[in-house]
C-alpha cells in the first residue's frame, strides 16, 4: 500500500508537471552520444610549407608498351599515353610523417576527459615525430611486365620536393593542443553520455517493467479481481519519470530530476523495508498448505497452454526477473567503474572537500545498485547454475536479455492496451541501445 | 549457448526419459470443463518400476484436484501409494521455496556493515560499552543469517540441479527436505530467540548511533533495514509461537534435534493426507 500510494504521488506530480513532453520526445533520435563539450582544441597552426604542384608538368615519355590484349577488354581503350612516366617514383612523402603509436586505450566515451584530456594515456609516446614513409615505397618497377611492360612510371614528374619540406616537423601536436588545459571543467562535471542513460532507460525501465508486469499478471487473481488487471503504479511511475528524462537530457529541469530521485529512493526504501520484514516473520515449515500448487519447474499441458502459462510455474516467473537484475547489474558495474574511476580522480585531485565526498557518495551509490541486483540474481540462482527451472519453458530455453526481449515482443500482446506499442520500440531500440552497451563492456 | 528442456537432460538415476508428449494426453483426460492449466508436477514416484506423476487441476490460480498419471503399465494400487509420497513432498517443497522466498531477502552484510561502522568509529573515539556490546549481537545475527541462507541455497541448488534434471524422487529425497526444513526451522527459532532477547540492545544501537551520527555512514538501503529492524519486534514475538516444537527440543544436540523432527514432519505429512486425498480424482481412492 505504502509503495502505491507514494509511486502515485510522485507520478501524479510528474504528470502534471511535464509527462506529456516525454511522449513528445523521440527516444531514439536522443540516443546518440553526447557530443564533447570542452574547450575546442587550441594548439599551434599547422604552419609547414603546403604543398604547392601547380606548377610542376608532366614531363614523363609516353607509354609505348602494346595495349591489353584480353578477350574482354581487347579493344584500344588503353593505347594512349596516359600512365608514361615514373610517376610515383618521388619522395611523396619523405617529410617525418606520423610513427606514433595507435590509439589503444578504452573509447572516449568508457573514460571521457578525465583529469586533462587526453593526456594520461591516450597519446602517451612521440606520436608525430617517426620517419613513418621514408624509404622509396613507389620507386620500384612496380608494373613491369605485361600488359604494361612499358617504362611507363619511369619519368620523374614528381622529384620534386612537393611534401618534403617540414610539413609536420613543426608542433602541431607536441605544443599545448591537447596537453594543455583544454578540458578546464571540474573533474566532478563528468556525465555519462547520453545514449548510456537511453539504453539503460529501454532495458530497465520498459523491459524490466514489462517483466515484472508479466510476473504479477500470471499470479493475478482474476476471480477475486473482476474488474480485471492493471499494472502496478511502479511500471508506469518508472516509465514515465525515467522517460522524461531521457527524453529531455541536459533540459530536464531540476525537479523532474528531483522527483525522480526521490521515486528511486522510495523504491529502494520498499525493498529494504520488505527484506527486514520478511526476516522478522518467521515462517514454520511445519505448517502445511490446505492444497497443493505446482511445484517449482511444473508445465502446464493443458491444451490451451500457452508459453507464459507454463513460464508461470518455471520456478515461478519472477525468476524471469533475474534476467533483469542480471542486465541491471551489469549497468550498475559498469556505473561503478565508471564512478570508481571518476571518484578516484577527484579524490587525488585538488578539489573541495565537499566533492570529494560526492564523488565517493556516487561511487558507492553504484555499488549499492550493484549489490541489490546482484542480490536477486543470488537468491534466484543461488547454484549459480539453473538448471532447467530459470530457463526452460515448454521446451524452449531462455536465457540472456535478448532472449527476454523476443519472449515478450512474440508473447505479450497484451502489455499493448497500456503502453503505446512498446514491445516493437523496445525490440527495435535493443538493436541500438543495448548493442552499444554491449559494446562498451566487450 | 543452447539450453534443453530438463526432461531431455542425461538422466544419473536411470535411463528413463520423461515423455512429455504421451503425460499431456493421460493428463488432459482427466481435466475439467473451464479449467486452465493442467501442471505436472516436474518429478515423478516410482512403485513397481513405474514412475507415476502428480497433475494439478486449476482454473485460473484457483487449485481444483489432482490426479496421477504414467505413461503406461498403470495400476491403481501403485498409484495411490504414490500420490502419498507425492503430494507430501508436494506440499512441503512448496512451503521450503516460500520460506526461500522471504528468507533470501535480507542479506548477511548489512550487519556486517553496520559492524564495520561502529568498529570504526571505536577505533578511533574512547570505548563506548553500548557500542562494544553490541557488536558481539550483530555477529551473532550475520551468522544466523549466513546459515540459514546457506541451508535454503544448499537445497534449491540440489532441487534445481538434481530433482529438475533426473525429474524423481524417492524417499531418500523426501528425508533430504525434511532435514533441511529442520535446520530452517531451528536457525529461524534462534534467530527469532536472539532479536527477541537482545531487541533492547539493537534499538538502543540505533538511537546511538543516530546520536553519533553514524547512520550517516551507512548506505541507505542497510540504514532503512536497520530502522525497519528496530521498529517493533511484535511480529517475531507473535510468529515465534509456531515453533513451539523448536523451543521444546532447543537443548537438543543438532543432530538429536534434526532426528526427532524429521520423524515430525513425516507424522505430521501422514496426517494431512486423508484431506489431500479428498481432492485426488483419478484415481479415486
Amino acid at each position: 500500500m505504502y509503495e502505491k500510494i507514494t509511486s502515485k504521488v510522485v507520478v501524479t506530480i510528474a504528470l502534471l508537471i511535464v509527462l506529456f513532453q516525454s511522449f513528445s520526445f523521440p527516444i531514439y533520435a536522443s540516443a546518440t552520444i553526447q557530443p564533447w563539450k570542452g574547450n575546442p582544441w587550441s594548439g599551434q597552426d599547422w604552419k609547414g610549407t603546403p604543398w604547392d604542384g601547380k606548377d610542376l608538368q608532366w614531363e614523363g615519355e609516353s607509354w609505348e608498351g602494346n595495349p591489353w590484349e584480353g578477350k574482354s577488354t581487347s579493344g584500344n581503350d588503353w593505347e594512349g599515353n596516359g600512365t608514361e612516366g615514373q610517376g610515383t617514383s618521388g619522395q611523396g612523402t619523405n617529410g617525418q610523417s606520423w610513427e606514433g603509436y595507435q590509439w589503444t586505450n578504452a573509447p572516449w566515451y568508457m573514460d571521457p576527459w578525465l583529469n586533462n584530456g587526453w593526456t594520461p594515456n591516450g597519446f602517451e609516446g612521440s606520436p608525430f615525430s617517426g620517419n613513418g614513409t621514408n624509404g622509396d615505397p613507389f620507386s620500384g618497377n612496380g608494373t613491369n611486365g605485361n600488359p604494361f611492360s612499358g617504362n611507363g612510371t619511369s619519368g620523374n614528374p614528381f622529384a620534386g620536393n612537393g611534401t618534403s619540406g617540414n610539413a609536420f616537423e613543426g608542433s602541431t601536436t607536441a605544443g599545448n593542443g591537447t596537453e594543455g588545459t583544454s578540458f578546464e571543467g571540474s573533474p566532478t562535471d563528468v556525465k555519462l553520455p547520453l545514449g548510456y542513460e537511453v539504453a539503460k532507460y529501454i532495458s530497465n525501465d520498459i523491459i524490466g517493467g514489462q517483466v515484472n508486469l508479466i510476473s504479477d499478471f500470471n499470479s493475478f487473481d482474476f476471480e477475486a479481481n473482476p474488474n480485471g488487471f492493471r499494472p502496478n503504479a511502479t511500471f508506469f511511475s518508472s516509465l514515465m519519470l525515467n522517460g522524461v528524462k531521457v527524453g529531455l537530457g541536459d533540459k530536464t529541469p531540476w525537479f523532474v530530476n528531483g522527483v525522480a530521485d526521490a521515486h528511486d529512493g522510495v523504491l529502494k526504501t520498499v525493498d529494504a523495508v520488505g527484506a527486514a520484514k520478511d526476516y522478522k516473520l518467521i515462517k514454520d515449515a511445519a505448517t502445511l498448505a490446505q492444497n497443493g500448487g505446482a511445484s517449482r519447474g511444473a508445465l502446464n499441458l493443458a491444451d490451451n497452454a500457452d508459453l507464459l502459462s507454463n513460464l508461470s510455474k518455471v520456478g515461478s516467473i519472477s525468476k524471469l526477473n533475474v534476467a533483469t537484475a542480471a542486465v541491471g547489474a551489469g549497468y550498475s558495474a559498469f556505473e561503478l567503474g565508471f564512478n570508481g574511476a571518476k571518484a578516484y580522480e577527484v579524490l587525488n585531485s585538488d578539489v573541495a572537500g565537499n566533492q570529494k565526498v560526492s564523488a565517493v557518495a556516487e561511487a558507492t551509490s553504484s555499488f549499492g545498485d550493484l549489490m541489490m541486483n546482484a542480490g536477486v540474481v543470488t537468491a534466484a540462482i543461488p547454484g549459480g547454475q539453473a538448471a532447467g527451472a530459470v530457463m526452460i519453458a515448454g521446451g524452449a530455453a531462455i536465457w540472456g536479455a535478448s532472449k527476454l526481449t523476443k519472449l515478450v515482443a512474440d508473447n505479450w500482446s497484451g502489455i499493448k492496451k497500456f503502453s503505446k506499442n512498446p514491445v516493437k520500440n523496445t525490440a527495435k531500440a535493443i538493436g541500438k541501445g543495448i548493442s552499444t552497451v554491449k559494446g562498451w563492456f566487450s | 549457448m543452447i539450453f534443453l528442456p530438463f526432461f531431455l537432460y542425461s538422466n544419473h538415476k536411470g535411463s528413463y526419459i520423461m515423455n512429455v508428449n504421451l503425460l499431456k494426453k493421460e493428463a488432459n483426460k482427466h481435466k475439467k470443463f473451464l479449467e486452465n492449466k493442467v501442471m505436472l508436477n516436474p518429478y515423478s514416484y516410482t512403485v513397481n518400476n513405474i514412475p507415476y506423476y502428480l497433475v494439478i487441476y486449476q482454473k485460473g490460480e484457483k487449485f481444483k484436484g489432482y490426479a496421477v498419471i504414467s505413461e503406461s503399465g498403470f495400476k491403481k494400487t501403485d498409484a495411490l501409494n504414490a500420490f502419498e509420497r507425492l503430494i507430501i513432498f508436494n506440499v512441503y517443497v512448496n512451503r521450503f521455496f516460500e520460506i526461500e522466498e522471504s528468507k533470501m531477502k535480507l542479506k548477511p552484510e548489512t550487519f556486517v556493515n553496520i559492524k564495520r561502522v561502529i568498529q570504526d568509529y571505536l577505533s578511533h573515539e574512547e570505548v563506548n560499552e553500548k557500542l562494544s556490546e553490541s557488536i558481539n549481537l550483530l555477529t551473532n545475527l550475520e551468522m544466523l543469517l549466513k546459515d540459514l541462507q546457506r541451508h535454503l541455497t544448499e537445497y534449491t541448488r540440489h532441487y534445481d540441479n538434481d530433482i529438475l534434471t533426473t525429474n524423481r524422487i524417492d524417499e531418500e529425497e523426501l528425508h533430504t527436505l525434511w532435514k533441511t526444513l529442520s535446520y530452517v526451522n531451528r536457525i529461524q527459532y534462534l534467530q527469532g530467540k536472539e532479536l527477541i532477547g537482545n531487541f533492547e540492545t539493537l534499538t538502543d544501537l540505533y538511537k546511538k548511533m543516530k546520536e553519533l551520527k553514524l547512520d550517516k555512514k551507512l548506505s541507505e538501503y542497510d540504514m532503512n533495514v536497520f530502522k525497519e529492524l528496530t521498529s517493533e519486534i511484535n511480529t517475531t514475538k507473535r510468529s515465534i509461537n509456531s515453533l513451539g516444537f523448536e523451543k521444546e527440543h532447543a537443548s537438543l544436540s543438532e543432530r538429536e534435534f534434526v532426528e526427532l523432527s524429521i520423524k515430525r514432519f513425516k507424522g505430521l505429512g501422514e496426517e494431512k493426507l486423508s484431506h489431500y486425498k479428498k481432492d485426488l480424482r483419478y484415481p479415486k481412492p
